[in-house]
């Protein structure tokens, strides 16, 4: 059969079908024959439908503020040449534009591919005056016809009054515009919730942007929960975080609860007199792993977003929240309960479960565990110990998540206890001290395990010690009394005082005495040299005056004098000048009668040598009467000094 | 004769000088913090304070006790534990309280609940009980016999065999306790007094023979005898003895990072307790000096021994 012969048969029955529908109830031909009807309606109308322009008009935002930019866009489709598009404004506005582009569109049509040509124009408009406005509508030009597009409505607030967010699925802005992303008709300001407590502050550190942290309870124990949190705040409108720098914490265990802000709320805060926009960055609970002043690191984040400067380069604004300090002490060690274990902190609950309760000596029983609550929860418990009960290593499983600011969840330990021994095992109990740190005490749960009963095992053989041989060695039941010691000796002062005090107070002493009997007796050799030079002296003097030589018993008289003074009173009376001599004999003790003689002599002496004259008849006497009261005094007051 | 009186008058007079300066401020370590007796390990209550009772005169101490030695005796040898070592930590201090805790762990070694460092820990508890008590026979025996037990166990791990070569100063300084070089010290003192009395004051010519004679070998006693005794009272006031709770503790820089084996260091950790002496303490890291090595390791691998002035009373 020929192609030409197929479609003349096929012409044939189409025809033949559709006169045995008009007059016979329906066939699967008569379906068919409407079908086709349909097909053929549909495309008529599509046809003429194509033949009309379509026109859109669309404005950037509903809500603007006074002096803040917008756009209206009319988009026209299916027109041939479109031109002059035009946009009614009402007074009040500014307008730039249009800004025209061409839209070329392919589509499929009836099975016809089809390509309509289009244009946009974009005006870009800015009102002056809060108000509600209508605007347009805009039209444009197509042949010898114009078409108009809707009428819209922009609402125009005060500057700085308008609500700006950002929606949770895009928190870079980059579908902005798009239905449900914010920018379009829905009032904005319902989007944005009311700040929790949790954001509000009293004052900003920065008017443009800055990170808070903070910690709660900022003083807490070994092992207890807290809650880290870090807040961005920002005045210039919505931001997105960006290049963020965690805080270090080497001295916590950290549980994140919010590892990002990306899908965190926006909200709007007032502090002071500003606005902010302000996000959760980060949620951690964290765990004290000791005592001491621990120190959170500051954490840095940047502020992503056209107002902060994000589109230079090196990103947005950067900014690093403050460090903490957290206080962290150890639970009182008053009343502090046997096998606490520092960091078990929390209020928990313990059960445990044990099977089978009837087994032969050398059988295991399974013991389960399972302690749950809120807290730092012990991740080690103690097995009961007896005689004849071996504990194995548990298996742990848990699951613990933040709860509410604190951690919470369970850890159940599966144990295998081997009993070697027989008759009724008492089991013991698990027993688990912890701190409570909202009754702030401790408290001890317990649970019990109850006995089994062990059945002797004619088949247990007696495993061979393959370890180290065992130490013997008994424990002591009671405490022998002792005494404290004392300090050190070589703590106590006196012990170096008498460990080289008594010879040096020997050699001092010694020393002492020798050097004392040495000085006395050179003063009295002093004294004794002066008295004989003294007494030649005089004994030359007398053979001078016998000779009639008055000056040299003068000189030898004067001499003599000189010497008694000196082993009197020590003083070289030669070199005193002779107008000072009777003050500095007096200031060295001598008698006033005495030394003003002394002095009266010597100038008669001085006169006789100058003038050869003859000495008077009592000078002798005079003289040594005295040398005698100056070696009296002398001896009274020890000798020179 | 007299210029060598004056040169001991001289040597004397620096050697009181250098005494008093030490015991006004103690003898510093060369380098960081010295470890002195305020960083004993007394525990972190308050036992010290002044006007308190002291631990053992609290109630309760006594009960400990006697808890954990029924717990011992029952075989509750973690029980025992938990009791002793809340004792130290309420800064109780007795030689039999540290040696029933040395009785505690060496039980849990030898169980099957052993857990690393235990045999340490026995070795550390006992050197603390000979320390607070040295006569203790029991106590060195039992000590002996964990030091053996730790050495074979080391060999059957197939460790080097570890030989410790004492500081000479150190060794011979810790040949007798430091009191008995003060006493020691305080006897050729008196010689020295007795020899100056008959050589300064003696009529006859013996007597003044035998008073220089024994000057001069009491004086020499005494100088080294001084220096002994101060010897002694410096390590004392600069160093805690310590004893190694880990298997081994590695060997570190300043900086905590591991020494290898050198010329320096034949050895690259100490080995289960080993008794070593804290020079300094540095947050994490302790200076240590065992036999003629020094190096740093963990502080949380040590346990420093209890000090006999912080001995308690019995009740």
């Amino acid at each position: 059969m020929t192609a030409g012969a197929l479609a003349q048969r096929g012409a044939h029955g189409f025809l033949g079908l559709t006169m045995h529908a008009v007059r016979c109830r329906p066939t699967p031909q008569t379906h068919l024959l409407w079908i086709l009807a349909a097909f053929l309606t549909a495309f008529a109308i599509s046809s003429l439908a194509s033949a009309a322009p379509r026109l859109q008009t669309d404005i950037s935002r509903s809500t603007v503020e006074a002096n803040e930019a917008f756009t209206v866009t009319l988009t026209i489709q299916d027109a041939d040449n479109p031109r002059q598009p035009t946009l009614k404004l009402p007074p009040g506005f500014d307008q730039r534009g249009p800004a025209i582009s061409t839209r070329s569109q392919i589509s499929v049509r009836g099975g016809r591919i089809t390509q309509s040509q289009g244009i946009s124009a974009t005006w870009t408009l800015v009102a002056k005056r809060p108000g509600t406005y209508v605007l347009g509508p805009a039209s444009v030009q197509v042949g010898d016809r114009r078409y108009s597009g809707e009428v819209l409505r922009v609402r125009v607030v005060a500057a700085g009054s308008a609500p700006r967010g950002r929606s949770n699925f895009d928190p870079f802005g980059v579908l902005r515009g798009f239905p449900g992303f914010g920018d379009e008709d829905e009032p904005l300001e319902d989007l944005i919730p009311p700040p929790p407590d949790e954001f509000r502050m009293d004052s900003y550190p920065d008017s443009v942007a800055f990170l808070r942290a903070e910690v709660k309870p900022a003083r807490a124990v070994v092992g207890e929960p807290i809650v880290y949190r870090v807040f961005a705040y920002g005045s210039r409108g919505p931001f997105n975080e960006h290049r963020a720098t965690e805080a270090s914490r080497p001295d916590f265990l950290a549980y994140p609860v919010t590892e990002s802000s990306f899908g965190g709320e926006l909200h709007r805060v007032q502090i002071a007199d500003r606005t902010f926009h302000a996000i959760k960055l980060r949620e951690v609970i964290l765990v004290p792993l000791r005592s001491g002043d621990l120190v959170i690191g500051p954490m840095s984040a940047g502020f992503g977003g056209p107002a902060y400067g994000a589109r230079q380069a090196g990103g947005g604004l950067q900014r690093e929240s403050e460090s903490i300090t957290v206080r962290v002490t150890e639970p009182p060690a008053d009343n502090r309960p046997t096998g606490y274990t520092l960091g078990d902190v929390g209020t928990f609950s313990l059960s445990a479960r044990v099977e089978p309760r009837t087994l032969k000596q050398g059988e295991s029983v399974s013991v389960i565990v399972r302690l749950e609550g809120q807290g730092n929860l012990p991740s080690a418990l103690k097995p009961p110990q007896r005689m004849g009960v071996e504990w194995l290593e548990p298996n742990v499983k848990e699951q613990i998540d933040p709860r509410g600011g604190s951690l919470g969840g369970w850890r159940r330990f599966s144990y295998t206890a081997r009993i070697t021994t027989t008759g009724e095992v008492e089991l013991g109990a698990f027993t688990l001290p912890f701190w409570n740190p909202t009754r702030r005490r401790y408290e001890t749960i317990e649970a019990t395990l109850g006995s089994v009963r062990v059945d002797p095992n004619p088949d247990l053989v007696d495993e061979p010690s393959v370890g180290e041989p065992k130490i013997e060695v008994a424990p002591r039941a009671q405490l022998s009394p002792m005494q404290r010691h004392g300090a050190p000796l070589t703590d106590q002062a006196p012990f170096w005082l008498a460990l080289f005090g008594a010879p040096l107070s020997l050699l001092l002493v010694r020393l002492g005495g020798r050097a004392g009997a040495r000085l006395r007796a050179g003063m009295k050799r002093r004294s004794q040299a002066a008295g004989t030079l003294a007494a030649e002296a005089l004994a030359k003097a007398a053979a001078a005056t016998k000779a009639g030589a008055p000056r040299d018993a003068a000189s030898e008289y004067e001499r003599a004098l000189l010497h008694a003074t000196e082993g009197a009173t020590g003083i070289r009376a030669r070199g005193v000048l002779r107008a000072e001599l009777q003050s500095t004999l007096e200031g060295a003790g001598v008698e006033e009668t005495l030394a003003s003689e002394l002095v009266q002599l010597l100038e008669l002496f001085d006169a006789v040598r100058f003038t050869g004259e003859a000495l008077p008849e009592d000078t002798s006497r005079r003289v040594r009467q005295l040398v005698s009261q100056l070696e009296k005094l002398g001896r009274r007051s020890g000798g020179a000094a | 004769m007299r210029r060598a009186l004056f040169a001991l008058l001289c040597a004397l007079g620096l050697l009181l000088n250098g005494a008093g300066g030490a015991l006004a401020q103690g003898s510093p370590s060369p380098a960081g913090d010295p470890v002195g007796d305020t960083d004993r390990p007394s525990g972190p209550a308050d036992p010290g304070e002044p006007g308190e009772p002291s631990p053992a005169g609290r109630p309760g101490s006594q009960a400990a006790f006697q808890r954990a030695a029924s717990a011992l005796e029952a075989g509750a040898f973690d029980r025992a534990l938990d009791e002793l070592e809340a004792l130290a930590d309420r800064g109780f201090v007795h030689p039999d309280a540290s040696f029933n805790r040395g009785v505690a762990y060496l039980r849990r070694a030898e169980s099957a609940q052993a857990r690393p460092g235990d045999y340490g820990r026995a070795a550390a508890a006992m050197q603390e009980a000979l320390r607070l008590q040295p006569g203790d026979a029991e106590a060195a025996r039992t000590l002996a016999q964990i030091e053996s037990q730790i050495a074979r166990r080391r060999s059957r791990e197939g460790r080097d065999p570890v030989i410790a070569s004492p500081k000479m100063a150190r060794a011979v300084v810790s040949l007798v306790d430091e009191d008995t070089w003060a006493w020691l010290a305080l006897v050729s003192s008196l010689g020295v007094s007795v020899g100056l009395g008959l050589w300064l004051w003696g009529r006859a010519p013996r007597q003044r023979f035998t008073g220089g004679v024994t000057t001069a070998v009491a004086g020499v006693l005494l100088l080294t005898l001084s220096g002994l005794t101060l010897q002694a009272r410096r390590y004392r006031t600069t160093s805690t003895p310590a004893v190694v709770v880990v298997v081994e503790a590695r060997l570190l820089d300043e900086l905590g990072k591991p020494l290898g084996r050198g010329p320096d260091h034949e050895l690259d950790a100490l080995p289960e307790g080993a008794l070593v002496w804290i020079t300094e303490r540095g947050g994490a890291l302790s200076r240590v000096e065992w036999g003629a090595l020094q190096a740093f390791v963990r502080s949380a691998e040590l346990q420093p021994l209890a000090a006999p002035e912080d001995l308690s009373e019995a009740p």
